[in-house]
């Protein structure tokens, strides 16, 4: 659609009538000459008829054309297009979402809502979680809202809010994370749901063991992100015995913690809290944790290897020797390493740094601090060996396996005598190799407290919701106009051309007309 | 530096290789009139020539061929006139009208060049040849004269035509009173008038005339370009016409042509009719038809 102000137009159409008017008189001023009039008689104008004055010559429409054409170059006319925009709708994928209400989750809600707004229009659907990640909406209502993992990141994302494209937000507006993003970007509409403000939920759950004795100690905090109190009932469970039950009355924004116990022999594989009076968002009224990383790692320890290191080994709280044929987390063998070891490296191998790392069998990077110098066919991955010399570039002291570290401890009795330096080498070396929480285990997981908060909160967009239409897609057409003026005046002059007085007395035209 | 006049296209060479061709132009023009009037009156007395009448004098006759006598009776001067049994005097009469000029220029070049052509071949067959305009203001331009000399002077005369008059219009039935009687015409006009100048053309044929008419047509008597208001060349009147009036003005000028050529067939005139964008060696030829050899 042509698009142009209002004064454009009125402009145009008032330049076009002047030329008009001009041309009505020009014409009347200068009749055509001809040899004998008679000859026309019978063509002659009916009395009372249109008369010649109220016509003007075919020409006045080119040049009417041209000057609304600049005209209208000079206004700004443009080319809209009506055509709607495609539709992104960024979903808010927070875990409020999954609140249930009036026997839906809101993000089953918000869907069913934009399904009908969006009717049959195409729209693609981004969530804040995963905004360059595209659904179409349909899919997503045919799915439903579980597919999904709720995201709980309290950063607002960066969102490719183009022009040309109309921007929906559904959301509750219950995170701090979303009302950020519809306040820093200019949406369209918005879309929300949500009335439940009250939720309890377990938001840490922490365990770790006693440094004296064969016991697991541990904490449940508790928190009440609603705004009005409640009572609720905090169960802890390993395995399928309970460990503590206690009954709460939380005020409101209160957060309480819980101390409790529990021998080592009666953890199971995980340890459970567990809120009874479930609410809104039932996702967070649970809360486990593995209680895997508080066990000792099984250890093996090489025959060859010096009685120093293995009572150091033996003695270190975090490692214990695994019985014969049993499955080992960890190998410490004591011998020469295999080729190339106990030789000058091979071609190939270079000193890295003082700071050795390789990766672990869970992908992370693991670093072995110490006074050696790591030659390896840089950098060190799993499948790789590692051979660690000493700064002075003795024999080799360790080397590294792929997955569960496999030590080889080459350690030369002259160079380093058993003492009091062993327990700090093993330590260093185990520690390494594991996490570093090796000598004080700690198990725990924290929710933050606002992925709890299901309160909706009126937000404040940029773009009042359901008032600002899409931009629509519009391309400038000045210059068209321009070299449209341009082209005609130059038709003009053409046609000029062609009418000038010929010798002859007449036009050049072939019939003179 | 002067505009080129039209009369310099008339070359005398290519006149005398025309003349060659066209000795019996008379003759020719002659056998397309009424079997008889060949015969022309002549006022003067002379070898070969038959008493006819007494006349008043007028401009341009013979002062040998007044009879006192009949002028001292009469208290005017009256002339002797006689028969001539072949043709000799011929008066050109061209149109300066406006309209020979407006809106197409290059009909009143044609006709001055036909004007001086004709001339030429009558001056060639030994006759008497003089010069006449019958515009608004209807004179004797050159008297008649005959011989190298004449055409000459009717050549000097003709390139001090200032033009074709800018109002007014043609006069044709004025050459009644100003030719003498006798005198053969050669008549160059466009006969725009709306009886196709009839009525004036039967007047003149009266004193038994031979009558040779030579209508100039132009591509612009039926075309007007995109005005609707028309204005007439000779008169300055005003026409407002509707859309499509040209197609009405050539049916009306077709008609007009006609009418003209119906007239002079039944009155046994000479019409020769040619087109102001012909040049004038092709006008003639279409006019007298083929050469003789």
């Amino acid at each position: 659609m042509i698009d142009g102000p209002l004064h454009g137009w009125l402009l145009a159409a008032a330049v076009a009538g002047l030329v008009w008017w001009l041309h009505r008189g020009h014409r009347w001023r200068q009749p055509a000459v001809v040899a004998a009039l008679f000859l026309w008689q019978r063509a002659a104008e009916q009395p009372g008829g249109r008369g010649p004055t109220r016509r003007a010559a075919p020409v006045w429409l080119l040049r009417a054309a041209v000057c609304a054409a600049l005209v209208f170059a000079l206004t700004g006319l443009s080319w809209r297009d009506l055509s709607p925009p495609p539709l992104v709708i960024w979903f808010d994928d927070s875990p409020s979402m999954l609140a249930r209400e009036q026997g839906a989750r809101r993000a089953e809600q918000a869907l069913q809502r934009l399904v009908e707004m969006v009717g049959e229009r195409p729209a693609e659907v981004r969530f804040l979680g995963s905004p360059d990640h595209v659904r179409p909406l349909r899919d997503i209502a045919r799915l439903g809202p579980e597919p999904w993992p709720a995201q709980a990141a309290a950063a607002a994302p960066i969102l490719d809010v183009r022009a040309g494209r109309e921007h929906w937000l559904a959301t509750d507006g219950a995170t701090p994370r979303v009302r950020l993003v519809s306040e820093s970007y200019p949406f369209h509409r918005l879309v929300q749901v949500g009335a439940a403000t009250e939720n309890v939920a377990v938001v840490g759950l922490v365990l770790r063991r006693a440094l004296h004795d064969p016991r697991i100690l541990g904490a449940v905090r508790v928190a009440n992100l609603g705004r009005r109190p409640a009572t609720r009932t905090v169960t802890v469970t390993a395995g399928s015995g309970e460990i503590l039950r206690q009954r709460l009355e939380l005020a409101p924004d209160a957060v309480r913690t819980f101390g409790f116990e529990m021998p080592a022999r009666a953890a199971a594989e995980a340890v459970a809290a567990r809120l009874d009076h479930a609410d809104a968002l039932p996702e967070d009224d649970a809360m486990s944790v593995e209680t895997r990383p508080l066990t000792p790692l099984a250890l093996r320890v090489g025959g060859a290897c010096p009685t120093p290191l293995r009572q150091a080994l033996t003695a270190h709280p975090g490692l214990r020797l695994a019985a014969a044929g049993a499955t080992t987390d960890l190998a410490v063998e004591c011998a020469a390493p295999p080729a190339p070891a106990g030789a000058a490296p091979s071609a190939g191998w270079r000193p890295t740094s003082e700071l050795l790392e390789w990766l672990g069998p869970d992908g992370a990077t693991r670093y072995f601090p110490g006074p050696w110098r790591a030659i390896s066919a840089s950098p060190p991955v799993p499948g790789a060996s590692v051979l660690i010399r000493d700064a002075d570039g003795g024999p080799p002291l360790v080397l590294a396996a792929p997955g569960w570290i496999r030590l080889l401890v080459d350690l030369d009795p002259a160079r380093m005598p058993p003492g009091l330096d062993y327990p700090d080498l093993v330590s260093a070396i185990v520690g390494a190799a594991r996490p570093p929480a090796l000598l004080d285990p700690l198990v725990s997981r924290e929710r933050p407290p606002d992925a709890s908060r299901i309160a909706p909160r009126a937000l404040a967009p940029r773009t009042a919701a359901g008032s600002a239409p899409a931009v629509p897609h519009s391309v400038d057409l000045t210059p068209v106009l321009v070299a449209l003026a341009m082209a005609l005046v130059a038709a003009d002059l053409v046609f000029q051309g062609a009418r000038r007085p010929h010798p002859s007395g007449h036009p050049r035209t072939a019939a003179g007309a | 530096m002067s505009a080129r006049h039209p009369l310099d296209a008339v070359g005398e060479d290519d006149l005398r290789r025309l003349a060659r061709s066209r000795t019996s132009l008379l003759r020719t023009a002659g056998s397309r009139t009424r079997a008889g009037s060949a015969r022309t009156t002549r006022a003067g007395a002379n070898a070969g020539w038959e008493y006819r009448e007494h006349r008043p004098y007028l401009p341009g006759d013979d002062l040998r061929r007044l009879d006192w006598r009949v002028s001292a009776r009469r208290s005017h001067p009256y002339v002797r006139t006689f028969d001539e049994e072949r043709t000799s005097d011929w008066v050109v009469c061209l149109d300066d009208s406006a309209s020979m000029s407006r809106p197409d220029p290059r009909r009143w070049h044609l006709a001055i060049q036909l004007c001086l052509v004709m001339a030429y071949l009558l001056l060639n067959g030994g006759g008497q040849v003089g010069l006449a305009l019958f515009g608004p203001r209807p004179q004797f331009w050159c008297p008649p004269g005959s011989g190298r000399l004449q055409y000459l002077r009717l050549a000097r005369r003709l390139r001090e035509i200032p033009g074709p008059q800018p109002v007014g219009s043609a006069h044709l039935g004025a050459l009644v009173r100003l030719v003498p009687p006798g005198r053969h015409l050669v008549v160059i006009s466009d006969f725009l008038a709306e009886d196709a100048m009839i009525g004036n053309l039967t007047a003149l044929q009266r004193p038994q005339r031979r009558l040779q008419l030579v209508q100039i047509t132009s591509p612009a008597d039926a075309a007007a370009g995109a005005s609707p208001v028309l204005e007439d060349a000779e008169s300055g009147r005003r026409l407002a016409v509707r859309e499509g009036a040209a197609d009405t003005a050539r049916l009306a000028l077709a008609t007009h042509h006609e009418t003209l050529s119906r007239y002079c067939l039944g009155a046994g005139l000479s019409l020769g009719r040619c087109h102001s964008d012909q040049p004038w060696q092709n006008a003639l030829m279409g006019m007298l038809g083929p050469a003789d050899d």
